[in-house]
């Protein structure tokens, strides 16, 4: 079986579910295209370069409300397209729903004038063309109106059966009103739009009267009085007859028209999902650069051969959530140019922050869009893959240890087909004598196979390889005379986030013992850690 | 009726009928025939019901309406397309009901239409507004009085309401209901400064007191944690003190809430509001009773009658003499016009 390129417990555990879900498409046809959209993998780097250029174009374009705004009149009508691609006869509404559509499209058009024509010319799938000749079949009468209606001009036939049609109402018209005065002069009784009257029955003389008037029924009676409706004459009958008879011919010939018109539509689907594809990719595109222009993204370069440069990188999904609570998100830079680096440093230092980081705006890159970072240099992975020890699978029943083995298995498996690989801490959770020799063989394992991978760890001797990297998070950076704090979180106060690379083994790890301190830990404990760690 | 008055005073007009059969149909073809009498250029809709889907579409009352050419009408796609009437579609609404999206058509040719509107208060209104951009210069909602949906009174600037001997046997006992629902229709409006302070939950409002004059009144708002008037009348009560001027209950008014309000012994101390007319489903001499205890009520929604109509006739039989059934009426209502559609 092929394997995917992300699995959705990865995409979630990445946290790009956050950042794909700020690319927000207006239409029905945007999010189908984004709903579909599968990134560009290895090899794929014209593609997406493509694709950037494309969005740079809504970028830098000064008047894409305008665009926006064209978009939003656009009712989703992907199910009467479906119909009209079937065999089947349209309804007056679907026509409508057609029609409106083509409006839709001249609108959108008259927009996208404000893009570089000249780059316009270049993508065939921006190329969004107005269907006049369809446009002509749904407004025969040139109206120009978004209304729709089997216009008397579809046939000569339907025009001459409704002129048929109106005559014969008015003959009969005429007739009521005739026969309408005439009772009203006889009787005094005015008889309302449904031919009606009604009668009290106390007035016993004319309901003796109405009783016998030839032109009149009974149609209802009740202990108070008689309702009395206008009895159709042999004159009327004849009419309302012929009237009937019109009618269903009427009927017949809307069906026909109907039908001719849903044939002509049919032959014509392929240019109105065309269309429909169109303004999806437009949305699609616009959607991404209203993310770029938000979040402050900047256009990552693409390279073939294996390589991660992120200068000033943002967390987007950590960076948003502090935004919310008015603190800043400190961004960070690392360059990737061995097959395995391992981020190492103090607790609560973001090491995995840093490590989704850089999945994000490699995926990111991947679907391309524009990262959030100052400057980003990546290449494209055949399949990316995360191991965290808080992976909802623990929620399936397996141990942390379990679920993590499950895990590294699963990302083992590509490692020759061009993965990012990521893992955090693994095993951590188990015994720290083979928990770091499963860390030191798969690290091994790593470093000989055609995949790029992250790791996280705390164990030693892991990172002191000349043929890994080894980055350090900067970590506490405490003010002198500190001596206490009474809230943990007040940590990240003093924690500097920042990466560095370490080149020589002679680092001591301090951050641990250090906060211990702070959280209040007596003073006997800590001294004796300090002289152990030593 | 003067249609043209209403007209110029007012956008939308429900019709609501005090119970099924009671004329609410007659009434409504009746306004339309004056309307096009007058030449004014109308809006129709309903208010759809919720439920079943396989009930809506069989089982409930879907009026069908004689619309004369130039009508513009809000109804479901499933009755649009079996109606005799020749229309031209306007909009489609995305507003979706059991029977279909909601579609705005204009009559090209008079005929039969079914009307099946939307069933929320808020799409009710997008599309009495959507008809008015379309040119309608009255819109009439074929309305509904309903516990739990948005009263369509409620919803359009005024309504007719329909009430005939169907309500009962005994002339007396119609005269009664009619004249109640009436003044419920009629109760006054709460103070502007009281309705601003309310939250949309059931609430007491309780006087703070201050050391300056009576007109720097201070309140205190304390919701109380029900999801209907129906469930919050002993929480209410356990709250109501000395202290409380006000208390607001959205939503329906029933007779087991209104019990545990009268057992209360500071009935008589503060004013009862409600939502609109339309939520009290109390028998008249149960709501006689308690404002003989002394609960005073108000409205945050006005409602405003401008007519009445009278079936003096039941669809089971029995009838009241029309002018005997009027009278009686108007010795209870004087202030808003009396029709007899049968008449």
């Amino acid at each position: 079986m092929e394997r995917k390129y992300i699995t959705s417990e990865s995409f979630r555990n990445i946290g790009f579910d956050f950042i794909f879900n700020k690319v927000e498409a207006i239409t029905g046809y945007g999010n189908m295209i984004k709903d579909e959209a599968v990134p560009y993998v290895c090899g794929e780097e014209d593609k997406v370069n493509e694709e950037l250029s494309k969005v740079d174009m809504f970028i830098n374009c000064d008047n894409s409300d305008k665009i926006a705004r064209a978009l939003m009149y656009f009712k989703y009508i992907y199910g009467t397209l479906t119909r009209v691609s079937k065999n089947v006869v349209l309804d007056e509404i679907e026509l409508f729903e057609i029609k409106n559509f083509m409006f839709d499209l001249n609108d959108l058009i008259k927009t996208l004038k404000y893009l570089p024509k000249e780059k316009l010319s270049i993508y065939e799938d921006l190329q969004l063309k107005a269907l006049p000749h369809i446009y002509e079949k749904l407004d025969p009468e040139n109206q120009k109106v978004r209304s729709f209606y089997i216009y008397d001009h579809y046939s000569k036939k339907l025009e001459k059966i409704r002129k048929d049609i109106t005559k014969t109402e008015i003959k009969i018209k005429e007739e009521e009103k005739r026969i309408k005065e005439k009772l009203h002069d006889d009787y005094a009784v005015t008889l309302n739009l449904r031919n009606e009257v009604t009668v009290k029955k106390s007035d016993a003389k004319k309901i003796e009267l109405l009783s016998k008037e030839e032109n009149l029924r009974a149609s209802g009676e009740n202990y108070l009085s008689v309702i009395y409706k206008l009895k159709d004459n042999e004159y009327i009958d004849e009419f309302r007859e012929r009237l009937d008879k019109v009618k269903r011919v009427e009927t017949e010939e809307e069906y026909r028209i109907r039908e001719e018109l849903s044939q002509f539509l049919r032959e014509h689907a392929d240019e109105l999902f065309d269309a429909a594809y169109k303004v999806g990719r437009i949305d699609y595109l616009l959607a991404k650069a209203t993310y770029a222009k938000k979040y402050e993204c900047i256009r990552p370069i693409l390279s073939q051969k294996f390589k991660v440069d992120i200068k000033n990188g943002k967390n987007l999904k950590l960076a948003e959530t502090l935004r919310k609570k008015n603190k800043e998100c400190m961004p960070v830079s690392l360059e990737l140019y061995k097959k395995v680096t391992c981020i190492t440093g103090a607790n609560m230092g973001g090491k995995t922050v840093s490590m989704r980081m850089v999945a994000q705006i490699v995926l990111a890159a991947s679907y391309g869009m524009y990262v959030p970072a100052e400057y980003a240099e990546i290449c494209l992975f055949n399949h990316i893959h995360i191991s965290v020890g808080d992976d909802q699978s623990i929620e399936k029943g397996l141990s942390t240890f379990g679920a993590e083995i499950v895990n590294l298995k699963f990302a083992l498996e590509t490692a020759d087909d061009r993965s990012l690989i990521l893992i955090d801490e693994l095993a951590g959770g188990t015994n720290p004598k083979e928990g770091f020799a499963i860390t030191k063989a798969t690290v091994e394992y790593l470093k000989k196979r055609n995949s790029l991978a992250i790791f996280t760890t705390h164990y030693d001797n892991i990172a002191n390889d000349v043929e890994l990297q080894n980055f350090q998070v900067s970590g506490l950076k405490l003010p002198e005379n500190i001596n206490g704090i009474s809230d943990i979180s007040q940590i990240s106060k003093y924690m500097d986030y920042t990466l560095v690379e370490v080149k020589e083994d002679n680092f001591i790890p301090k951050d641990a013992i250090n906060i211990a301190k702070l959280a209040g830990i007596p003073v006997e404990v800590i001294a004796k850690a300090e002289e152990l760690v030593k | 009726m003067d249609i043209k008055d209403i007209k110029e005073k007012y956008d939308s007009v429900s019709i609501v009928g005090l119970a099924k059969n009671a004329g609410k149909t007659v009434t409504l073809n009746y306004v339309i025939e004056k309307s096009f009498t007058e030449g004014i250029k109308l809006g129709i809709t309903t208010t759809g019901r919720d439920g079943e889907k396989n009930d809506l579409v069989t089982n409930t009352e879907k009026p069908t309406i004689y619309v004369t050419e130039g009508v513009l009408v809000a109804t479901s796609s499933q009755a649009l397309l079996i109606s005799d009437a020749k229309t031209e579609i306007l909009a489609t609404t995305g507003i979706k009901s059991p029977m279909g999206e909601i579609i705005i058509v204009r009559v090209r040719r008079a005929g039969d239409i079914q009307i099946a509107g939307p069933v929320s208060a808020a799409n009710i209104k997008k599309v009495v507004r959507l008809l008015q951009s379309f040119g309608a210069e009255l819109v009439l909602v074929d309305g509904a009085i309903d516990r739990k949906a948005a009263s369509s009174p409620a919803i359009t600037d005024a309504c007719i309401m329909s009430s005939g001997a169907v309500l009962g046997r005994d002339m007396k006992t119609v005269v009664e209901r009619t004249a109640f629902a009436v003044a419920c229709y009629k109760l006054k409006q709460t103070k502007k400064d009281i309705e601003d302070i309310l939250s949309s939950k059931i609430c007491i409002v309780d006087e703070i007191e201050t050391e300056k004059s009576v007109d720097d009144v201070k309140y205190n708002v304390v919701e109380i944690a029900a999801l209907t008037g129906i469930t919050a009348g002993d929480k209410l009560t356990e709250k109501i003190s000395e202290k409380t001027k006000y208390v607001y209950v959205g939503g329906a008014i029933t007779p087991l809430l209104l019990k545990k309000l009268m057992k209360n012994k500071y009935i008589k101390n503060y004013e009862l509001i409600i939502d609109d007319g339309t939520k009290i489903f109390i028998e008249p001499n149960l709501w006689n009773e308690a404002r003989k205890k002394g609960l005073t009520i108000s409205v945050r929604d006005n409602i405003k009658l401008i007519a009445l109509s009278l079936n003096p006739v039941s669809p089971e039989g029995y009838y009241f003499d029309s002018d005997e059934f009027i009278d009686g009426i108007k010795k209870y209502i004087t202030d808003v016009e009396v029709l007899d559609v049968c008449k």
